[in-house]
Formats: structure tokens, sequence, C-alpha cells
């Protein structure tokens, strides 16, 4: 009996993932990656002694890792090390107040009772509820996939549809929030959570206020070295249980047969494997994987996510009053999210979320005494804007917004600047349109016309990554990575038997 | 913070543990024999929390220079006396207060191992006051009459585990 082979194509958090999960189950792994280095849009770059994180700065469910450690029966703390983040964001208002949310629940609860005048406990009782939800249709939705039927019997959905809320399938986030939160600004606070997976709280169901359950009930971490330490924890651990790794190296199609994959096209050769496992964004793997333009036309069907500008500043000096996780919010949100996700434009008033690792680990993410500021504006998927155009604007509305807030001068201090736009994201990562998180959450069906981790139409074939179930972020991308591994875990043994 | 015996280690520590946000790895172990049957233990007395409690086979830490597999198949043997292989189940964030007032709050990997009839258990007597084996059906049973006999770790893990196992 011949070793099972499995080629991944992309070596993004997902692929990475996935090729630890294959490996460890028995396979040989060959994974194909089109840039120099693995990770996709989780890289960093350096300037001058700044360290930057590319793209996600936020961490949180790291069992979701170490559990590939413990299946690999690697001690993780060789590859990887954390520690935990007493406060999660700090959020600033244009009308001068300012929440610092803690990641205990009861400190939190505390502050917006303070700050935002909220009855002691509705903090506490909105995260206790989402956790509820977390448990139950969260671990249905996010642990299992949802397009096989072995999953209705598997996860105890009965149990899972009693404890979910009516409304978290029938109101729009931002409707449950403002009927659990009295203040403006708390219910702002609430709803930016939809942007976590590039979603519109105004649209998305309320099934996404399980989000917060991650950062304030189970926690914020940060990973020494920055979130490029994950991608290396990844992408060692896979080395060292045997996955091969071929940079530079786009797969230029997938090879099918008799409704079968069966290997891939590398630089005009021929690559055969018993499972092919996608980590390529899904329009692109129908369009020019598979060749499907139907299929890949039909998944348009889908909003994208939105993307982003990303202002990496390297500033001359400190801001005491900052955290790692800082919100300068816009004053009109409703009419910022319809900006993205409607007009398709940039907004007057962007809300800006500001990051900087060197609170964490001064004088090695940034020069000491000065700071490495990850500077983020959510904007729309790219239908053909002008960028150039609009890279300018963005940036004058974020120095002003900043000094107006902080009672500063920004610019005055940046001396390092790079900029990450919607094209260069989809040039850098093949994600379609730049969108940062696949397709957004903004319909009650979304979830369930998200590409699952399969197709009926080819065997053999599987998906993982932001932009197929469970959707986007790196917590999903890892669950995405567990299901794909376990339906190949089951397809693979049913073949067996049969053969 | 626990040391390797899970001994509690002086408060100045634990201080310092929070300080720097360290962070808590556990494990647990759930046994079945040939018959399926789960491998209960009753913690000893003298064990600063969950004293005389009925719980899973075995629950601790892994060390600094130790996988969560070598840590729990060593743990085993220390706390009842056999070796036996363990596989990785599932993980899950656990959080709780306890009445002495420490927070636990970690990463818990679940792990699963089978022994056969043969096998002796010889439980450590500072850990481990009595040991049996006990069908899922009767534990749960158990938990609903005595809950008052598990340890508030039991109450949460046991039903992970059993919609863990639920058949495909």
């Amino acid at each position: 009996m011949s070793t099972k082979k499995a080629i991944v194509i992309g070596a993004g958090v997902a692929g990475l993932a996935t090729a630890i999960r294959l490996a460890v189950n028995g396979f040989q792994v060959q994974v194909y990656e089109q840039n120099s280095y693995p990770g996709g849009k989780l890289s960093y770059f350096e300037r001058n002694g700044y360290i930057f994180d590319a793209g996600p700065s936020l961490f949180t469910q790291p069992q979701n890792i170490e559990e590939l450690f413990v299946l690999a029966n690697e001690p993780i703390q060789d590859y990887f090390q954390y520690q935990k983040v007493p406060i999660a964001c700090k959020y600033f208002f244009e009308n001068g107040k300012v929440v610092t949310a803690y990641g205990d629940a009861q400190a939190f609860d505390e502050e917006v009772h303070q700050q935002l005048g909220e009855p002691k406990g509705a903090v506490q009782q909105y995260l206790q509820e989402a956790n509820t939800a977390y448990n139950n249709i969260g671990n249905v939705f996010l642990n299992y996939s949802l397009h096989k039927r072995s999953t209705l019997r598997k996860a105890n959905i009965r149990k899972a549809i009693a404890a979910t809320k009516a409304a978290y399938l029938l109101q729009s986030m931002h409707r449950y929030n403002s009927k659990a939160f009295k203040s403006k600004e708390a219910v702002q606070i609430f709803n930016r959570f939809a942007t976590y997976n590039g979603s519109n709280p105004y649209k998305a169901p309320a099934m996404l206020t399980m989000i917060p359950h991650l950062e304030h009930n189970e926690g914020t971490f940060y990973p020494k070295g920055g979130m490029i330490s994950i991608t290396y924890a990844l992408y060692n651990l896979a080395v060292k249980k045997g996955v091969q790794f071929a940079f530079n190296t786009p797969v230029q199609s997938i090879i099918t047969s008799n409704r079968k994959a069966v290997g891939v096209v590398v630089e005009g050769a021929n690559h055969m494997a018993d499972v092919i496992v996608s980590n390529v964004d899904v329009y692109f793997t129908y369009k020019n994987l598979i060749g499907d333009a139907v299929k890949a036309q039909k998944i348009l069907k889908q909003e994208r996510s939105s993307s982003a500008f990303i202002f990496y500043w390297g500033m001359n000096k400190q801001f005491p009053e900052l955290q790692l996780h800082n919100i300068f919010f816009g004053k009109q949100y409703q009419q910022e999210f319809a900006s993205i996700f409607q007009h398709k434009k940039l907004y007057n008033d962007p809300t800006v979320y500001v990051n900087i690792t060197s609170k964490l680990e001064p004088g090695i993410q940034a020069p000491e005494g000065k700071e490495n500021w990850f500077v983020m504006v959510n904007v729309p998927a790219n239908v053909g804007q002008p960028w150039n155009e609009l890279q300018k604007q963005c940036r004058k509305l974020v120095i002003d917004k900043l000094n107006r807030i902080l009672h500063t001068d920004i610019e005055s201090c940046i001396e390092v600047e790079e900029v990450l736009t919607p094209p260069m994201i989809e040039a850098r990562t093949g994600s379609y349109m730049g969108s940062l998180y696949g397709t957004s959450s903004n319909s009650k069906v979304a979830a369930f016309v998200r590409h699952a981790n399969f197709t009926n139409a080819i065997n053999g074939l599987y998906f993982v990554g932001g932009s197929v179930h469970p959707g986007g972020g790196i917590p999903l991308c890892l669950k995405s990575a567990k299901i794909a591994s376990e339906i190949i875990a089951d397809d693979y043994k049913k073949q067996h038997l049969h053969s | 913070m626990v040391n390797e015996q899970d001994e509690p280690i002086g408060l100045m520590e634990k201080m310092e543990a929070h300080r720097k946000g360290l962070l808590h790895r556990a494990f647990s172990v759930f046994v079945f024999n040939e018959k399926g049957e789960m491998l209960l233990q009753q913690r000893a007395k003298e064990k600063y929390h969950s004293p005389a409690l009925w719980t899973n086979a075995c629950c601790s830490h892994p060390r600094e220079n130790e996988t969560v597999i070598q840590a729990a198949e060593r743990r085993m043997v220390e706390e009842l006396g056999f070796t036996t292989k363990v596989i990785s189940a599932f993980s899950f964030t656990y959080k709780a207060s306890f009445d002495n007032g420490l927070i636990e709050h970690e990463f818990d990997h679940v792990l699963m191992a089978t022994i056969t009839n043969d096998t002796a258990i010889q439980p450590n007597p500072h850990e481990v006051m009595d040991y049996c084996y006990m069908s899922l059906e009767h534990i749960q049973a158990a938990l609903q009459s005595h809950p008052e006999k598990f340890t508030a770790w039991f109450h949460i893990a046991f039903p992970k585990l059993v919609a863990h196992l639920q058949p495909a």
C-alpha cells in the first residue's frame, strides 16, 4: 500500500494548517506557493528598524494553534510563545469620550458603566449571551461543514437551535445592539465587531454578536515577535512533520479526470496526488485553476468583504495614551458602511484603527523610544476606483482625525512610511478584489451560500481559507483547515472500504 | 500556577504570573477500558483544590520541556501507576473560579486512551484516594443525582467529550 499523497495549493494560514493536519494523518504533503514566503496575508516587513505586521493584527483563540502542536506531538513552546493582553482595545470618540475595553468582562462592564452610563451588568449580560451563542450555534457553524448530512447528526443541532435566539438570524447586528445598549457609543463599539470578517453590522445577522466572546470571554493575546510568529510557527511545524514546500511556484491548473481531481500542473509538468486542497481564493480556483468560468461567475453572486488602506508609519516618539489596539470612531457609522458596501466609495469620516506592537515589545518591534504604527481604514473592495487619489484623501482624513482626537501633530512624527492598497492586496495574495475576508456576512443566508470545504462536482478536491466556509479571519481560517482535513479523512476511509 | 507535582507555588510567584500574563496550558485524559467504561478517580483529601471529588483519569499541566502528549503519559504513570498511549481528541478554553480565590484560565487539551483488562492500576495515594469504572450512561445519571461529588471541571468536560464521541 503506497503512501497517500496530498497537494496543497497556497501556503496561507489555512494551507499551512491543512498541510500539518494531513501530514499528521499520514499523507505525503507537497505545498506550492506563488510567493517567495509563506503566510499569504499574514506577512511582515521591516524598514529602518521598524517591524510591521503587514496584515492581520489581532490574535485570538490561541487554542486553534495549540491544537495543531498537540496533534503533531511537538512542544509548542519551542516554536511559538504568546501572552494574554489585559486590554483588548481602547476606543476614542470625537465627542471626547474614551472607553478602555478590558479583556476581563467584569472590568469592561464597570468601564462602560462609568464612561457611557450603561447600567451595571449590561455588558456582562451581553457577553454572557455571546458565550452561550458561541458554544451552541457557533460550535455547529465553526467546527462543522454546514453542507454535509453527517453534520446534522454529529453536531447536536437540535440543542444548538433550541439555544439560539430567533433574533440572531432574523435581526441585524445593529438592531440587536441598539436594543441591548442605551448609548450611541456602546452600540457603535459592539457594531464594530462585524468588521472582523469584513461585514456591515447594519446588514449582517445578529449571529455576529458572538464575535466579542472571543476577545472578552476567551481573551486577547499577543504573539512574541508579532503576528508573523504565527506564520513561522505553522511553517516550521509543517516542515518538522515532513511537509515539502515549493516557493515562487504558482500552480497553473488542477487536473481533473472523471469528476476527480488527480493532480496539478506546475511549470508545464504534471504532479499527481490523491487529494488536492486549494488555499487559493475560491473565485480564482474556479476561474484559473479549474477553468470553470460559469461557476466562477456564480461565486460573484455573494457579496465580497471590504478591503483596506493600511498605512505603516514609523513614529519617532511614544504616545503613552495609546494601547496595542486603538480605535478612533467615525461619527456616522451607518453612512460609513453604506459608503463601503453600497456606494463603494471612500467615506469622508472613516473609523481609524491603530495597532502598535512596540507597546508590547518596546525596542524590538521599533527602535528604542519609537513606535511602529499600523494604521488601517476599511474601504470597499476594488471595482476600479481611483485608488491613488483615494489614498491621498484617506491619508489626510486619518491624520486630521488623529490630530483632532489626540491633540497633537501626527505627521511631523512619521519618519518611515509604507502603504498597502486594495489592488496591491489582490496582486500579492490573490484575494479577489482585494477583499480581506473573502465573502462578507451581509445577509441571512451568507453562512449557507459561502462555498463549502469540498464540492460534489469534483471528488478529491477540497477548499480552505478565508474565502470559503466558515469564513475570513485567522480563527475561521484555522477552523476551515480542521473541517477540511476531517472531511478528507472521512472520504479516504470510505474510498478504502470500497477499493 | 502549579509546579510539576500540581502543588501550589507562592503567592508572589502567582502575582508575577498574572503581571506577565502567563498562560496555563493544560491537558486532561479520559481513559476507557475494553468494555467502553470510563475510568474515574477520586482526588486525595490533601489536594489543594477539589479534594475528595470524583473526576476523569488525569488532569495536569505540561512542563516547559515536554509536549502535551509526553506530559499526559508521564502523569498517568505518576498518578495511576500504568503506562498507556494517549491520542488527541479536542481542545477548548476553560475559565473558572475556585472557592479559595484562584482563577483558572487555560487551554485544555482533551486526550483519550484505552487500556486492556489486564492493566494494573496502582494509584498514588498522595494524588488519588479511589478509582472505578463506570459506563457513560451511569456517569450521566450520577452527574444529575449527585453533582456535588464531581469536580467543576468534570461537569464541563464530560458533556463535551460525549458530544465529541457521537457516532458519525
